[in-house]
């Protein structure tokens, strides 16, 4: 996903000359091209998360459109009081794009995983929270934000996620991509676990189960009328997210059915909420929360059967 | 630049005490009052609050909007009555809303933000080849902020020299005096080290505007100006509880006389 934000934020710039990116001393290698072709458009600020929010409301009060990038973990909970004032309460549409978000790099332990980032920016007003599904989503997502008034949060990944949609698939933020349509349960995953969200379906149609597949790339503001609609074709709805449970696209699929009251039984799958208390890469720690796709579909059957 | 003021100093001070019958944070607005009357009377370029070229204000130490409410309204740049300061209903918060007004350049209240933006908005002058200035008003306390540093470096760093940082330099805090809380062996040093050209200001009428015109020009430039917070309402002046000061009614005839009083600097 860094490479197709990279060539994203590239074409962009050179369409646009008030683009600036703000970096905090991240990202350096990712943007190595970017700098080439515009090194006054990319700034080192260095380590000063709050102070890279900051500056960015002052740019983009002063005309520039500003993308921030650093590690999820850091430019959201280190700048939080900062999003909340300097972006989200004077509302202004600074972009900002968090790298090796959920549990990316899980070895580097709890200070590198952001796995609670959609739970608090979520909480703000005037901010738009996107977890793009795959590389496409992650163009579609970069591009959409231009035309944003008020403030956006771009939550990636770097785990060589597959494309999962055509480069001219039909994006608009605060609508969710339908990938394939099923019978009786639908998934709804948001940001990477798309890829697994497929793998859970491929092993479902060995049993002739049909499972339904969409992208929930917004989490806020959430497509309602989507969840809505599955009424009419599922009885069952899963979450998928690599993020706290209950507390990000879970959490907020649940709000909607409850809030219009909608015969619909909700099964999330997330991380739990909690600290690693070992090592673990990645893969070691999505088998050990039991979020690969043979688990995930293990436990949707056995609770089918109960 | 010489704007037309239609309220003088003593008005506004005399302003300030019936808008504070139930609202604090009138000792820092008396302390502030002075320098942003000057800046706005004598230093800031602002023909409207539309020109991309203006000179720009940052209130970073937002407890003292009611002092820029005055001065704006004074100068005809603010569509309120004052006097809804903090009623319920009103545009007017008591912290600065970025929302109330377009004279309103950022919201603040929460210390330590202001810097960040102003050297975003100083960035951008330079993106932009223009040549508006942006200045600062915090207070000594709020320089206890990191935040303030982080930004402070980045200023030097990229040699913002049309940013300016006022320090409303009263030497009190909400809980103490600064000297108390947290104390700096030399706060001019500080802000040397951290490569700004520094200046002091003893009588802001008098010299505020030189030490503004005579800077160096290369750096960013750091003011201490000296003041006395809640400075008119003499048994509050420098005294460690007026931060949370409310004016009581009875006392507004004697503070009124404490404001007549006091020496025009």
């Amino acid at each position: 996903m860094n490479k197709a934000m990279a060539n994203k934020l590239i074409s962009i710039a050179e369409r646009n000359k008030d683009v600036v990116i703000i970096l905090v001393d991240l990202g350096y290698k990712i943007f190595r091209e970017f700098r080439s072709r515009f090194p006054d458009r990319c700034i080192n600020i260095g380590i000063a998360e709050s102070s890279a929010i900051g500056i960015a409301a002052g740019l983009s009060l002063c005309g520039k459109t500003v993308f921030i990038y650093s590690m999820a973990s850091f430019i959201t909970t280190r700048c939080f009081e900062q999003i909340k004032i300097d972006l989200c309460h004077q509302n202004i549409p600074v972009k900002i794009i968090g790298g090796n978000s959920g549990i990316t790099i899980g070895s580097a332990g709890a200070t590198h995983q952001a796995i609670e980032d959609i739970a608090i920016i979520k909480s703000l007003p005037n901010i738009c929270v996107i977890a793009p599904g795959d590389p496409v989503e992650v163009q579609c997502a970069i591009e959409a934000s231009m035309a944003l008034t008020s403030a956006c949060y771009i939550r990636i990944t770097k785990n060589g996620e597959k494309p999962v949609h055509h480069a001219n698939v039909s994006f608009q933020i605060g609508l969710a991509i339908p990938v394939h349509h099923g019978k009786q349960i639908a998934i709804i995953s948001t940001g990477n676990l798309l890829n697994t969200a497929i793998a859970i379906r491929n092993l479902a149609l060995v049993h002739n189960f049909d499972i339904g597949i969409y992208s929930m790339h917004t989490v806020k503001p959430i497509d309602t009328e989507l969840i809505r609609r599955l009424v009419n074709k599922y009885e069952i709805i899963v979450t998928l997210e690599e993020h706290v449970k209950g507390t990000g696209l879970g959490g907020e699929v649940a709000n909607v059915i409850l809030e219009y009251n909608l015969p619909l039984k909700l099964w999330q799958y997330g991380l739990p909420n909690q600290y690693p208390e070992i090592v673990g890469d990645r893969n070691y720690l999505i088998n050990q929360f039991g979020l690969t796709p043979e688990a995930i579909y293990k436990d949707i059957l056995q609770k089918i059967k109960r | 630049m010489n704007y037309k003021m239609i309220s003088s100093l003593e008005d506004i001070r005399k302003q300030l005490l019936h808008m504070h019958l139930e609202t604090s944070h009138i000792a820092s607005s008396l302390s502030s009052l002075e320098i942003i009357y000057e800046l706005y009377s004598n230093v800031l370029n602002i023909d409207s609050m539309d020109a991309q070229n203006r000179d720009r204000f940052i209130l970073s130490k937002g407890h003292a909007v009611s002092a820029l409410y005055c001065v704006l309204k004074s100068r005809g740049l603010l569509e309120y009555n004052i006097y809804d300061f903090a009623k319920n209903g009103s545009m007017l918060f008591s912290h600065p809303d970025r929302r109330t007004s377009k004279s309103i350049e950022i919201s603040a209240g929460s210390l330590g933000h202001g810097l960040a933006i102003a050297v975003g908005m100083a960035l951008a002058a330079k993106y932009n080849q223009l040549s508006y200035r942006v200045f600062v008003l915090m207070g000594d306390g709020e320089c206890e902020e990191g935040s303030v540093w982080e930004a402070a470096s980045i200023a030097s760093r990229f040699k913002l020299n049309n940013l300016i940082v006022l320090i409303d330099s009263n030497g009190l805090q909400d809980s103490d005096y600064v000297n108390n809380i947290m104390p700096v062996k030399s706060f001019k040093n500080k802000w040397e080290s951290f490569d700004w050209e520094l200046a002091e200001c003893n009588n802001v009428s008098k010299e505020l505007s030189k030490s503004i015109l005579n800077r160096m020009n290369d750096k960013p430039l750091a003011i201490i100006v000296h003041t006395i917070k809640g400075k008119g309402i003499k048994e509050i002046e420098q005294q460690i509880d007026s931060h949370r000061f409310i004016v009581p009614k009875e006392k507004i005839p004697q503070y009124i006389k404490d404001i007549e009083e006091l020496e025009t600097t």
